[in-house]
């Protein structure tokens, strides 16, 4: 049932196997990099220039985006799912990534006119705040509809995702007809994911709010755990409930806006990752959720390794082949639980 | 000692509970009976903690349970609900190791996991993923959790263990060995036990004390003999009964 029944262990391999992909990842591309000049540029020793910018100022902040993002959005996976008590909950599904992306797209559209006073206080914070908001919000909302004496419904929390999605789909729809050319393009950048046009900017915003989740979730690990049973077993338990709950829902939402504001709505990684690392590791959050930061970050680094190679020159967005591969996970999952009782 | 004097909880603008009196001292074994709807459920939650208005009229120990931590009462109580729903694959042993309030060195970790799973003779469903148990194992599972949580590794201080329907999912056998562990626990541990019946005849065979609910009231309170009448749970059942008398003195309530 499980692969590695010391989770050190198990935590150790998928940290090793994120390093070689890292690496890896340097090397290809429209330009092929051999390893070893890979290495001379990011030390500082590339003697050809045109080499070391490439690795430097392309490919670099490319892969630790992919890194902080992949880490973020499986980490606030994992928590929700938690929270939710629900193996299924996700950010992208359940409408916590629309909500942060249309605030997103409001900021963008409206910036520049009835929102300009917020933009120019807040500067290029504008739009992970807002980002932040939205999703936090939406965490709430399904939150409060959705659960019921401690109890998520899992039918009311998917189809509460689904008419959020809704609403932040006619919304981002009315928006671009307000919107130029040049927003027009990010529109569709957040609609799709896409971490091509990373920068250092990019990872200055987002690296704060994310690495704050991943570290501090994990402390309240034994507190997920028994919220598993139930909110009232929790606080029999000695947990504080209340706490844990706006806890996990201000932590994950920063993790999502800050990810969904430098690389739009990538799905299915707050899904998948904790689901594999619930093979690998097993169901115990103090493993889950450094597993799952980890195997979020190889996700969105793989797909994105095959995002631009598979139709090499062009790119595709990293979002369509990451629901590419989340979505027959996310079939079989549903398959896999029709076979069991208590459904 | 938990006490609580002239108890009124109102859930959503409903009112539950009326008016209620009652003390329970560690070493006794009270059951709660009544008909569906009589606020038994409700009775037991103000009285665990789960319900923020009546915690300002609870004591145990003449401190008022929102004078307690979450993490003192968790010392000091502990509750088995109805059903517990999970869904996610945990090791039996995981489970009883989410009962330990306070840490304890990784080594005495095994030791915790074998008592508490002892207990009900389930020591080797240790390795086992939860959710492939039958119902009855998980349950017996969810109850060496619950009363892990304070019994062991505790001095002789009072404990209090709420019991909320918790045999309804077990065989014959199984409800009796549970019932049987719980009345061993209460005289070895200085334990107070509450629990919530349906079956009368098992509360008759294993209660010190009843309790007898109607309508939100404790209609009576006191010993078996006293409060098992044909003519009182005939009337608060609304349906007619008789009592007779098992081979070992205990009284049986029939169908009449």
């Amino acid at each position: 049932m499980r692969l590695f029944h010391s989770p050190m262990l198990g935590l150790f391999i998928i940290s090793l196997l994120l390093i070689i992909l890292s690496l890896y990842s340097l090397t290809i591309g429209a330009i092929p990099i051999t390893g070893l000049d890979v290495i001379y540029s990011l030390i500082g020793q590339q003697q050809d220039f045109q080499t070391a910018l490439v690795v430097n100022e392309i490919r670099l902040p490319r892969l630790i985006l992919g890194i902080i993002v992949g880490a973020g959005l499986a980490v606030a996976g994992a928590a929700m799912q938690g929270l939710f008590r629900n193996p299924l909950a996700d950010p992208g599904l359940v409408g916590v990534s629309s909500g942060a992306a249309l605030a997103a797209v409001i900021v963008i559209v409206l910036g520049a006119g009835f929102l300009s006073q917020y933009v120019i206080f807040w500067g290029y914070f504008a739009l992970p705040i807002a980002a932040f908001a939205g999703g936090g919000f939406v965490t709430w909302l399904i939150y409060k509809i959705a659960t019921k004496n401690g109890r998520t419904d899992v039918g009311l929390m998917l189809l509460t995702g689904i008419a959020i999605g809704a609403i932040a789909g006619a919304a981002t729809g009315l928006l671009t007809y307000f919107a130029t050319d040049s927003e027009l393009r990010s529109l569709t950048f957040w609609s799709m994911g896409s971490i091509a046009s990373a920068s250092w900017q990019d990872i200055s915003i987002s690296a704060g709010p994310i690495l704050i989740s991943v570290i501090v979730l994990p402390f309240f690990a034994r507190a997920l755990n028994a919220f598993l049973m139930g909110e009232e077993v929790s606080s029999h338990m000695g947990f504080n409930v209340k706490q844990l709950k706006v806890i996990v829902i201000v932590l994950t939402a920063l993790a999502v806006g800050a990810a969904v504001s430098v690389s739009g709505m990538i799905g299915f990684v707050g899904l998948v990752a904790p689901h594999l690392v619930r093979i690998l590791l097993g169901p115990d959050h103090r493993w889950l959720l450094p597993g799952s930061a980890i195997l979020g970050a190889i996700l969105v680094l793989g797909s994105d390794m095959v995002a631009r190679t598979i139709l090499s020159p062009a790119e595709l967005p990293i979002g369509i082949v990451m629901s590419a591969l989340g979505g027959p996970f996310f079939l079989w999952l549903l398959i896999q639980r029709r076979s069991r009782v208590g459904f | 000692m938990l006490k609580v004097e002239q108890l009124n909880v109102s859930l959503q603008r409903k009112q539950i509970l009326f008016d209620i009196d009652f003390s329970i001292t560690p070493g006794t074994f009270i059951s709660v009976l009544g008909p569906n709807g009589a606020g038994k459920s409700t009775f037991l939650k103000a009285l665990s903690g789960d319900i923020d208005s009546a915690k300002k009229s609870v004591t145990i120990e003449g401190k008022l349970l929102q004078e307690y931590s979450s993490k003192e009462l968790a010392n000091l109580r502990s509750v088995m609900p109805q059903s517990i729903q999970l869904d996610f694959p945990f090791l039996v042993s995981e489970i009883i190791e989410m009962s330990l309030v306070n840490n304890i060195p990784h080594q005495a970790r095994a030791k915790y996991v074998e008592q508490a799973l002892e207990v009900f003779d389930v020591c080797h469903l240790k390795d086992r993923n939860y959710l492939t148990l039958s119902g009855g194992e998980q349950q017996r599972v969810q109850l060496a959790r619950v009363i892990a949580q304070i019994t062991i590794n505790k001095d002789d201080s009072p404990r209090y263990l709420f019991l909320d329907e918790c045999t309804a999912s077990l065989d014959l056998a199984h409800q009796h060995q549970v019932f049987e562990v719980v009345s061993s626990i209460v005289k070895e541990k200085n334990i107070a036990v509450i629990s919530v019946l349906h079956d009368l005849n098992l509360a008759s065979q294993y209660s010190d004390e009843l309790v007898l609910m109607q309508e939100g009231r404790i209609i009576n309170q006191g010993t078996v003999a006293e409060v098992l009448t044909e003519q009182q749970v005939s009337s608060v059942y609304g349906y007619p009964v008789k009592v007779i008398q098992h081979p070992k003195g205990w009284p049986m309530i029939i169908p009449a």
